[in-house]
């Protein structure tokens, strides 16, 4: 496939993912779901506009994701202080409520963006 | 033994401050901002067995000053209480900086040129003829990289051997020319693409960088109020431990451990959030990203008849009022400058970040980061439209701002801890003075002359009536009352005075009284400050009175709108 053609679909299929993302946490927070929603919109204007769009979207999703990782250590580290029992259902509703690790993933592609660059 | 004068001159964000440091093992805040320093600064150290004091004076494009900051260097410049000067070039701006040093030349001065940051003008494919261009100027030409100490040595010995310029500029004119034929000279200029750089498109764009700026906002409140939650936990833990430990079997250890340790503790359990906020802050500042925000904000400054330069201060805000006042110097225009003095009491700072913790935390567990969101949105509101109503009704005319934007870099960690601590440490010092006595009077006027009918109750009962239509109790009063003396107080008060703060107020009181807090009548420390830059009691007056109007007239309409949308 040709390269121009294979970026442009990366980033259609990152910002689908980084939209469904956000719709899905709406309900659990607003803001965060904003955050995915301007990582989305940042992947989508990158097709149009260039690759320098998908490295914004990716700084912005890798920020978002290392805080949400920050946050779910400290919401089982309260757990912890709290002499509250580490459930699985538990787990799984702080990491459903932090489904922004999902940007960890644009990492990688961040470091492919930046070689294509060069 | 011996003494030396260096006064420190350039461009603003050249890295002087980070010189300094670097010279003098000091500590002082750097920034990636134009405008960093407002005041001089002075930084003394042994060189060779020479006393030698440095002196960092606020940076300056020109001999012309046009700020209160700019006069300050230009003052201290033509006073000439210095033996040499050591005047900072960023090598990535050459033409720019040098367009200074040839004025700074014809002052004949012995001068010594530090080229900085020569490492980031490599990266940008830019190599400056260091020899070159000291053998044109005819003084020593060093090239450095503060941040790294590299080149500290030779500057060290340098400073030594300071020579007068061989060549000067008497006009503006002459001094541009000059400029642009010495560069032309000593520099080799290479196309090199810096990804980073590229970043401002995205960044300033008027829409996506909006959506970006609201992004980042929210992601430092989510750092400040969760990731940091742990810490405060451990903290609270501690400090009931040593409540428990000492006791309360005579009135000693009843003041203790029911008045200091309860009522220091109650502020100190917020020191990780505030620590974790100025964390965010100096990233985002050092890293380049805050002077875009800055940028992306001229336009909606624009609109409110500031400029983008009254962005900083109101960013700095966020802080501490205080020195986001004494930050307006860096605004040329007086009209200017005094509506953003009056606006900055609005700008929820860190002080008033345990009250929302607290408040959010009890009475809106599940949402207590967008609680706290819409209080600093708030925050914004009110003190925009302050600058606004200013600007239109009493500090009227036109302003236009030019700011240059800082290159992109990775926040170095020193400086990041550095801007930390120098934010955090004012706070632990109002801890152990001001928050220490309050414990004490609080504990006596809550205890005396007995705990059913103190003077605490007393006062509270006396102001009550004010504070009635939000159904604020007695206990609320007094602590809004001591929380003009510093906003952490508010807490501290609550915290000694009140068992259950949840049985004296619904949701819908408590976000008015956030509301409130937020908005009432600046502290003691910046009343004091809006008084030394306004020059006038007129405008502390005026801050009082309009800010707690305002304040009222909201936290009065929050409450009835939330009941009214049945959300309490």
């Amino acid at each position: 496939m040709d390269r121009k053609l294979k970026f442009k679909v990366v980033c259609m299929v990152f910002s689908a993912v980084f939209f469904i993302v956000a719709i899905t946490d709406l309900s659990n927070s607003i803001p965060d779901s904003f955050v995915l929603f301007t990582v989305s919109l940042c992947f989508f204007f990158a097709i149009k506009k260039g690759e320098i769009y998908a490295i914004a979207a990716s700084i912005i999703s890798l920020v978002f994701a290392l805080l949400s990782l920050m946050s779910v250590l400290s919401s089982i580290l309260l757990l912890i202080l709290s002499h509250q029992k580490l459930h699985s259902t538990e787990l799984i509703k702080i990491f459903k409520g932090q489904i922004g690790v999902i940007g960890f993933i644009s990492a990688p592609f961040l470091a492919k963006l930046k070689s294509m660059r060069h | 033994m011996q003494k030396l004068r260096v006064a420190m001159v350039g461009n603003p964000n050249v890295g002087k401050t980070a010189i300094l440091n670097a010279l003098t093992k000091g500590n002082f805040q750097v920034g990636n901002f134009p405008g960093t320093t407002v005041e001089k600064k002075e930084g003394k150290a042994t060189i060779n067995g020479v006393f030698v004091e440095f002196i960092d004076l606020p940076g300056i494009y020109s001999l012309k000053a046009y700020s209160v900051d700019e006069e300050v260097s230009k003052k201290f410049l033509f006073e000439g209480d210095y033996d040499l000067i050591l005047n900072v070039i960023d090598a990535s701006n050459l033409e720019r900086n040098l367009y200074l040093t040839l004025q700074l030349c014809s002052t004949g001065s012995p001068m010594v040129i530090a080229l900085n940051m020569i490492d980031e003008a490599k990266k940008r494919g830019i190599e400056v003829n260091s020899k070159k261009l000291s053998e044109i100027l005819g003084v020593p030409v060093i090239e450095t990289v503060a941040v790294k100490g590299e080149g500290m040595g030779k500057l060290k010995n340098a400073i030594f051997n300071p020579k007068v310029c061989k060549t000067s500029a008497k006009t503006r004119d002459e001094a541009i020319k000059l400029a642009e034929d010495i560069s032309k000279k000593v520099l080799i200029k290479k196309y090199r693409f810096v990804y980073l750089d590229e970043l401002d498109e995205v960044f300033t764009d008027p829409v996506v960088g909006m959506l970006i700026f609201i992004s980042a906002m929210w992601m430092l409140f989510k750092f400040t109020y969760q990731v940091a939650s742990p810490l405060v936990r451990i903290i609270e833990i501690g400090i009931d431990l040593a409540v428990k430990t000492v006791g309360s079997e005579n009135v000693f250890y009843s003041l203790l451990s029911g008045g200091i340790i309860k009522g220091v503790g109650s502020v100190l359990v917020f020191v990780p959030n505030i620590a974790f906020l100025f964390m965010g802050l100096a990233f985002m500042e050092l890293s380049g990203y805050m002077a875009r925000a800055v940028f992306l904000m001229d336009g909606i400054m624009n609109r409110l008849k500031l400029n983008g330069r009254a962005a900083i201060p109101l960013i700095m805000g966020f802080g501490c009022n205080v020195p986001a006042v004494l930050t307006t110097r860096g605004i040329e225009d007086r009209n200017v400058r005094l509506a953003t003095v009056l606006s900055i009491p609005f700008i929820s700072c860190s002080a008033r970040l345990p009250v929302y913790v607290l408040i959010a935390g009890l009475f809106f567990p599940k949402n207590g980061g967008e609680v706290i969101m819409v209080i600093y949105l708030l925050s914004v509101v009110f003190s925009l439209i302050t600058a606004y109503l200013l600007r239109s009704l009493i500090f009227k005319g036109d302003s236009d701002f030019v700011m240059e934007l800082p290159p992109y870099r990775f926040p170095n960690f020193r400086d990041v801890v550095l801007t930390t601590w120098n934010g955090l440490k004012h706070f632990l010092e109002k801890a152990g003075t001001i928050i220490l006595l309050m414990s004490v009077v609080l504990w006596i006027i809550t205890n005396y002359p007995n705990r059913a009918d103190s003077y605490a109750f007393f006062i509270g009962n006396a102001i009550k009536p004010l504070f009635s239509p939000m159904g604020w109790g007695g206990e609320v009063s007094v602590a809004l009352l001591t929380g003009l003396i510093a906003k952490e107080v508010i807490v501290e008060t609550i915290s000694v005075t009140t068992q259950n703060l949840h049985a004296l107020l619904n949701p819908a009181q408590a976000f008015a009284l956030m509301v409130f807090i937020l908005l009432y009548m600046p502290c003691t420390a910046t009343m004091a400050v809006i008084k030394s830059e306004t020059n006038s009691w007129r405008w502390v007056v005026f801050s009082a009175v309009y800010s707690f109007s305002i304040a009222y007239i909201t936290a009065l309409a929050a409450m009835h709108l939330i009941y009214l949308l049945g959300l309490s």
